[in-house]
């Protein structure tokens, strides 16, 4: 199983459109793939009809009483897509509260990396989609993934997100005592706008060595997807969005470790 | 800012650090086997001679040095593991227990 963490501390980057286009595109090629969504406000969860309040079992159900390690329980959580081959472990409201309960205790950083470890036979990729705050999940979340993908929207403001972002990385890196290749990703971009022309520019100039060459564009076909419930390459496969997020899943793919 | 990054460095390392230890890993009862049959003792008679003139004359002979590069956790283990088997040949004295305790210390039994 491969595992890719979709992270930015900033909200409202891209985060969920680029789970579920990269997710959709993998299963498209035939692999079989699990979303996971760690944010309590439970987008990702949404976006496949399910609702965040009413949901009796979800990732935050894991922390508890050792749940991670019955692979029963685990698979019983799970969810399905619009695709037979994705599956999504949903997230409820109650992930909030996460950080307080599991305060004080040890390990609680790793417990979503024993949780795919259960499930590392059932698929091939494992996608995260994680909370726009520096905490208990998405600390679980650098700890479990192989590569880091940070979507960051070219505007002046996400460019300190992304700085706090690679700061962050690079502290959980040295905790963990390994490397985490990460990919910059521009999101939202819209080439007729000042602001996005600058920050993409500054972007390159700052973090050349880990930006990806492209950019995905602002495309309300990907919009249109999330209301349908659908994954964009389902209700238009050549749309400008889903055409750029398939050149980032070769260049994804082509710098796997 | 580095203030802050202690506080963060700190608050990475209680959660992604575990310090349950499982009490009968195997492995601890191989090691901690491998030890006690390495320090069966021989009768005292063959025991108390142990430290003789030859052996304090040649500790202060020789010269320590610093090791030349830093060993991996996995290599003290593999030495620690090594010299208990050399231990286990040697008579029994003051030098034996020293070597066997300072790999039970390395080996964490």
């Amino acid at each position: 199983m491969k595992i890719w963490s979709i992270s930015n501390q900033k909200g409202g980057v891209g985060k969920t459109t680029s789970v579920v286009s990269l997710g959709g595109l993998l299963a498209d090629q035939g692999h079989r793939v699990l979303l996971v969504d760690l944010d309590p406000h439970g987008s990702l969860t949404s976006y496949f009809g399910q609702d965040p309040d009413g949901l009796e079992r979800s990732l935050y159900h894991l922390f508890f009483e050792q749940r991670w390690r019955n692979v029963d329980y685990i698979r019983d959580t799970l969810k399905p897509t619009s695709l037979d081959n994705v599956s999504m472990l949903p997230a409820t409201t109650s992930l909030a509260t996460l950080e307080r309960q599991v305060s004080g205790q040890d390990g609680m950083g790793l417990v979503l990396a024993r949780t795919l470890a259960q499930l590392w036979d059932d698929y091939d990729y494992a996608l995260l989609d994680t909370p726009p705050i520096l905490g208990v999940l998405l600390v679980n979340a650098l700890a479990a993934c192989q590569q880091l993908v940070i979507p960051t929207q070219t505007e002046h403001l996400a460019l300190k997100g992304l700085e706090r972002m690679v700061h962050t990385l690079k502290m959980v890196m040295k905790s963990q005592k390994r490397e985490l290749p990460y990919t910059i990703v521009p999101t939202l971009f819209d080439r007729r706008t000042s602001a996005s022309l600058t920050s993409l520019k500054e972007m390159r100039r700052t973090y050349q060595e880990s930006l990806w060459d492209e950019a995905i564009p602002v495309d309300t076909r990907l919009r249109d997807a999330s209301h349908e419930g659908v994954f964009p390459h389902q209700l238009d496969a050549e749309t400008r969005g889903v055409r750029a997020y398939r050149h980032l899943l070769a260049q994804l793919n082509s710098g796997d470790r | 800012m580095a203030a802050n990054t202690d506080i963060l460095m700190g608050y990475f390392d209680s959660l992604l650090t575990t310090t349950a230890v499982v009490e009968d890993d195997p492995r601890k009862a191989i090691v901690s086997d491998l030890l006690a049959s390495a320090a069966t003792d021989s009768p005292a008679s063959v025991y108390a001679p142990a430290l003789s003139d030859t052996i304090d004359q040649g500790r202060r002979m020789i010269t320590l040095h610093a090791p030349a590069r830093m060993i991996s956790r996995a290599g003290n283990r593999a030495t620690a593991l090594q010299l208990i088997s050399v231990a286990s040949g040697l008579q029994p004295g003051r030098l034996k227990r020293q070597v066997l305790t300072c790999c039970a210390g390395v080996l964490d039994v």
